[in-house]
């Protein structure tokens, strides 16, 4: 199925914890993640961002509805169809603690495509290696790296596999504005050059800005969105967002 | 901060958990070994007074009466006889109500084939109606066709009461007899006893003059003492007067754990402990590393390091004190654990195990002592480097590594001990003669070498075994061996208890091989006979008829007997041997040219084929002690007053080099004579031993039945085919051994247990490396294999180095000890290595899966 929508939840519900104590993160969230394009998700802290990165890349079960991801109905699949979906379709950056401590940064870029037993395409994992600017460190550990080294290995390494769908919760978090620039840039141009979709969280206006459209969500819903969104329409919807609630 | 010692408890119930197992097995060695010591002696002492029969005082012969073994007194009981008029003497003793003689002799139960069934030391006694209480069933006989035997006896040859058997006593004709009874052996634990009617005496003494000894029986209101002093006083020094009760207590002693045993438990459980400490202090390490951040949040607080050290030690005391109890629990069980071994292996002559397990008050407080004090030292050094943690520190960093950096001293040091020490060993077992002295230093220090080397070797051990797992095992593999060889001090330490444990096993097994090996060697070197031939009770020899009866077999090719006595040899210059008296030795008469048809006696000089009438031979050890050489003479005597010969050394053979545990088993002497010369100078023309070959061609088993048959008339004789020698003197090491490997194994156990340990925890502390790696796309089953796979190079790790140090070791003692054979058990050392190997993935088993079974969000989110 040749489909332009590289990831869809319809209707989706998360309710965490039952009875009095339970909170419901997601409520009947339909969303679509169309293919080659860089969607930036905003919201309050505790509306259900992480929730719905979660549900969307199989990582947690939704309680309602149905996502698809790269053209399969994850609802259907077992704990090792999931595994093996995300380990070949998906790819991850998270804010801090996205890389194994005893590998050197090249084996971690190459990590997926070793749990998987594939071979690595060599001239792709190079073209990955001169983007992210880490030639000259590809053999250090991870602990010899800085943050925005650090994160930018992990974006590689996300994209080392060439999934159908990366998603990133808050990934320049840790960073300050220089590493924070590199990196969001290296994800545009992954869009822009080599089509890859792209999900992200962030709280930050300025990141949601490279992104070419932004959803916000408000107490488990989406309640808006903005298309080629800059740093100071998103600053002003999160300000009213905030007003109205 | 007791609140908070006390809360912490509850909440790190787990990871305690994990600390508490640990501390378990350490002390249940140590706990175990006294519940076996005190069952054991407990048993001994129920064994001793299972007769409550009322005999106050005991009169036999005096102990210069009876030779002494290996300068033991015998009992008196054993001492041989005393007149039977003693008996009428002692009943005229004011104060004494009976006065009963009793006779001890030898009996054995035929078996189905017609012939005594060898193994225990056989004993008969006469057993009269004091006895009726003591049974264990049945009743006392009531006249000589009537006999009672002992319960093991009855099992081994399924007898039950009410059966007619066959008893054979030494010299007399077989009779048929009806089983009325089982009684514990009464003066001998262990024994294979036969109790006749008192009327049936004379079959085991044939003098009506003598008993083997009296017991008495005193009058109300007079003690054991009391008579015993009357007794003695009557007897002028004549006779051997005992209480009951020393009697008891000597039977006591007899049947208790040995001294030397109850250091080699408690030095085994020590092992353990010391085991034990290292794999506590692991798990405190980590432990303790997970919760740095909680730590420094009291910190930020206000809590001041003092106090925070305080509390974390009362929780180790906590956990070791209620891990304490767990530990003298699981002592009892391998106390009788252990107890069961030893009854199986015979080692023991009272059942331990048919005992109520003793735990005496002094075992529970040496167990929680030990089991508080071992937390306590295991916690103390992670404790203060956990306290030592900045508080702003802690509340930042990632994962905290309480582990310090491995020293550059330690590996010069390590390095200088390891191979000095197995330098000195390899030069000093291979120096000919061995030299004990370099072999025992160098052990030691290897074993310091070890220890003080652990975390600066393990890690590159560690990834030259991990290099084939990493090769072949794809990701799961490489991170498992990436995941080994992380944190060289923990490395170490897992991996030294196994190191521990497998090389004692190592040593052990190679020591043992080796002596085994000599053992069959020397034996299949030196006996060319196919059977022996011997009386059941070895005090009795044999007629001489024996021997000829043999000889008419037609299946029978050559046949050698030896007539054998004690006898004092000197060669001082007067006929009395002035110059400090003479050796006594075992002397055997025996044809020099039919010996060599049985045995081949290893002569250094002369030669046997020279042994005329009035020629001796001589074991090479006793002719150095005595000075004599080929052409010098010696004189013999036997027996007191006896009168003295004298004898030209005509050969000298050298033994020493067979074994100790073959000479055990072959017709081996100190000295040789021809049978005229034996006949003249000791004037008994019986036969001890008899040994035949058999003709080629002829079947062992048409054989036996051959000499069966020929001797029939000789019911008291045992056939012993020569596979049955050569395995009990190749089984003499075995009892010992079994005790040794069930010991060892133990500490195994506990070394596979902290490889788990350490896993599991460790698997804890990077569950957020395991939560990436599931995100990633890992399977369950790849993070399954990857911490099997962990385990596996870490036992592995210590396999070698444990094996390879015991092996080495092993060797070196095969060597010093002077065993003629060294023998380096390939097979078996490989075996246990992949044994251990093998056990280590399946235990880690349980700690994988739960790690692959963990959450992949909640991984993540976790500190
Ligand atoms: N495992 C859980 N158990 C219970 N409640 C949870 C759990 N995970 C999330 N929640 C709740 O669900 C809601 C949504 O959480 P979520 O992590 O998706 O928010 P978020 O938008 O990512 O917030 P933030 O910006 O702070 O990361 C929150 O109210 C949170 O408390
Ligand atoms: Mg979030």
């Amino acid at each position: 199925m040749i489909d332009e929508v590289a990831a869809r939840a319809v209707g989706i519900t998360k309710t965490h914890g039952r009875g009095a104590g339970a909170v419901t993160a997601l409520d009947r969230v339909s969303v679509e993640f169309a293919r080659a394009r860089y969607t930036a998700i905003m919201g309050p802290s505790g509306s259900g961002k992480s929730t719905l990165l979660h549900c969307v890349a199989g990582l947690d079960s939704v309680d309602e509805g149905a996502v698809h991801l790269a053209g399969v109905d994850l609802t259907r699949l077992g704990e090792r169809q999931l595994t093996r979906l995300r380990r070949d379709r998906v790819g991850f950056i998270f804010q801090s603690f996205n890389l194994l401590p005893t590998m050197s940064a090249v084996d971690n870029i190459r990590l997926p495509l070793a749990l998987a037993g594939r071979r690595p395409d060599r001239v792709w994992i190079d073209r990955l290696v001169d983007a992210v600017g880490l030639r000259d460190r590809l053999g250090h550990k991870p602990a010899e790296l800085s943050g925005g080294q650090q994160q930018r290995v992990a974006a590689a390494r996300a994209l080392a596999g060439r999934p159908a769908i990366v998603f990133a919760d808050e990934p320049t978090g840790n960073l300050d504005s220089v590493a924070r620039g590199e990196l969001l840039g290296f994800l545009r141009r992954c869009v822009d050059e080599l089509g890859q979709t792209i999900v992200m969280v962030t709280h930050d206006p300025v990141a949601a800005a490279y992104a070419d459209r932004a959803l916000f969500l408000a107490d488990g819903r989406i309640v808006d969105t903005l298309d080629g969104p800059t740093a100071e329409r998103v600053l002003d919807r999160m300000k009213s967002l905030s007003e109205v609630s | 901060m007791l609140r908070y010692t006390l809360s912490s408890v509850v909440a790190h119930k787990g990871r305690l958990l994990l600390t508490a197992v640990a501390i378990v097995l350490g002390v249940s060695l140590v706990s175990g070994t006294f519940v076996l010591i005190d069952t054991w002696r407990a048993a001994a002492d129920a064994a001793a007074h299972r007769h409550p029969r009322g005999v106050d005082v005991v009169v036999g012969a005096t102990p210069d009466a009876a030779p002494t073994t290996d300068g033991e007194p015998v009992s008196i009981p054993f001492r041989g006889p005393v007149p039977a008029a003693l008996i009428d003497r002692l009943a005229r003793v004011d104060g004494v109500v009976s006065a009963t003689g009793v006779v001890l002799g030898r009996a054995q139960v035929l078996g189905r084939d017609g012939h005594p069934v060898a193994g225990r030391e056989p004993i008969a006694r006469t057993v009269d109606p004091s006895f009726a209480a003591s049974l264990r069933t049945g009743r006392v006989p009531a006249g000589p066709a009537e006999v009672v035997i002992d319960p093991a006896t009855a099992a081994t040859l399924r007898i039950r009461v009410g059966d007619r058997i066959r008893v054979v006593s030494s010299g007399g004709a077989p009779e048929t007899v009806t089983v009325v009874g089982l009684l514990y052996p009464p003066e001998q634990a262990g024994a294979a006893f036969v109790g006749v009617h008192p009327s049936a005496a004379r079959d085991l003494l044939p003098r009506p003059d003598l008993v083997s000894f009296v017991e008495v029986r005193a009058a109300p209101g007079i003690t054991q003492r009391e008579l015993r002093d009357r007794v003695a006083a009557t007897l002028d020094g004549q006779y051997a007067v005992s209480t009951g009760a020393d009697l008891d207590a000597e039977l006591v002693r007899a049947a208790e754990p040995p001294p030397l045993v109850a250091r080699i438990f408690l030095i085994a459980s020590l092992v353990a402990l010391f085991i034990g400490t290292f794999l506590i202090r692991n798990t405190y390490t980590i432990v303790l590393a997970s919760r740095a951040r909680e730590l420094a949040l009291l910190r930020c607080v206000g809590a001041s390091r003092g106090q925070l050290r305080r509390a974390v030690l009362l929780e180790a005391a906590i956990v070791g004190a209620v891990a304490s109890l767990g530990g003298l629990a699981l002592g009892v069980a391998v106390g009788w654990g252990v107890a069961s071994l030893l009854k199986t292996g015979g080692a023991v002559a009272v059942d331990v195990t048919g005992h109520t397990p003793q735990v005496l008050p002094r075992t529970v407080a040496v167990t929680l002592a030990v089991g508080i004090l071992t937390a306590l030292v295991s916690a103390w050094s992670p404790v203060r480097r956990a306290t030592r943690v900045h508080p702003v520190a802690a509340l930042h960093g990632d994962v905290f590594a309480l582990d310090r950096p491995v020293g550059r001293l330690r590996a010069v040091l390590g390095g200088l001990f390891l191979f000095g020490g197995t330098g000195l060993v390899l030069a000093g077992g291979l120096a000919d003669p061995a030299v004990d002295a370099m072999v025992g230093a160098g052990a030691a220090l290897s074993g310091l070498g070890v220890l003080v080397l652990g975390p600066v070797l393990a890690p590159p051990i560690a990834r030259l075994v991990g290099a084939a797992v990493r090769r072949g095992r794809g990701v799961a593999g490489r991170l498992a061996a990436d995941n080994a060889v992380r944190n060289p001090r923990r490395a170490a330490a897992t991996t030294l208890p196994l190191v521990i444990g497998l090389a004692l096993i190592g040593f052990l097994t190679t020591l043992a091989a080796g002596s085994r090996a000599s053992t069959v060697g020397g034996f299949d070197q030196t006996l060319r006979a196919d059977f022996r031939m011997q009386a059941f009770n070895r005090d009795v020899a044999m007629s001489p008829d024996v021997p000829r009866r043999l000889a008419a077999v037609p299946e029978v090719a050559a046949v050698a007997s030896f007539q054998v006595a004690d006898a004092e040899l000197t060669t001082g210059p007067g006929p009395d041997g002035a110059a400090g008296g003479g050796s006594v030795v075992d002397l055997a008469g025996v044809d020099p040219t039919r010996l060599a048809a049985v045995l081949a006696l290893p002569v250094t000089d002369g030669a046997l084929a020279d042994l005329a009438d009035g020629g001796i031979a001589l074991r090479r050890g006793i002719a150095a002690e005595r000075g004599a050489t080929v052409g010098s003479t010696v004189r013999l005597r036997t027996g007191a007053g006896g009168a003295t010969q004298t004898f030209a050394v005509r050969a000298i053979y050298d033994t020493s080099d067979l074994g100790g545990y073959a000479v055990a088993h072959l017709p081996v002497f100190d000295s040789l004579i021809t049978p005229a010369a034996y006949e003249r100078l000791v004037g008994d023309p019986a036969v001890a031993t008899v040994y035949a070959s058999v003709r080629d061609g002829v079947t062992p088993a048409a054989a036996r039945a051959a000499i069966a048959r020929a001797l029939a008339d000789h019911p008291t004789v045992e056939i012993t085919g020569r596979d049955e020698l050569r395995r009990r003197a190749a089984a003499e090491l075995d009892p010992a051994l079994r005790v040794y490997y069930a010991l060892f194994g133990l500490m195994i156990l506990i070394a596979l247990f902290g490889i788990i340990n350490t896993l599991a925890l460790s698997a804890l502390e990077r569950i957020r490396e395991l939560g990436l790696l599931r995100v990633l796309g890992m399977q369950r089953r790849q993070v399954r294999a990857m911490l099997r796979w962990e385990a596996a190079i870490v036992a592995a790790t210590g396999t070698a180095v444990g094996l390879a140090l015991g092996a080495l070791l092993g060797w070196a003692a095969t060597r010093a000890f002077d065993l003629s054979a060294t023998e380096v058990p390939v097979g078996l050392l490989a075996g246990s290595a992949v044994a251990a190997v093998v056990a280590s993935m399946l235990a880690a088993g349980p700690p994988a899966r739960r790690a692959a079974g963990v959450d992949v969000l909640h991984a993540l989110a976790s500190e």
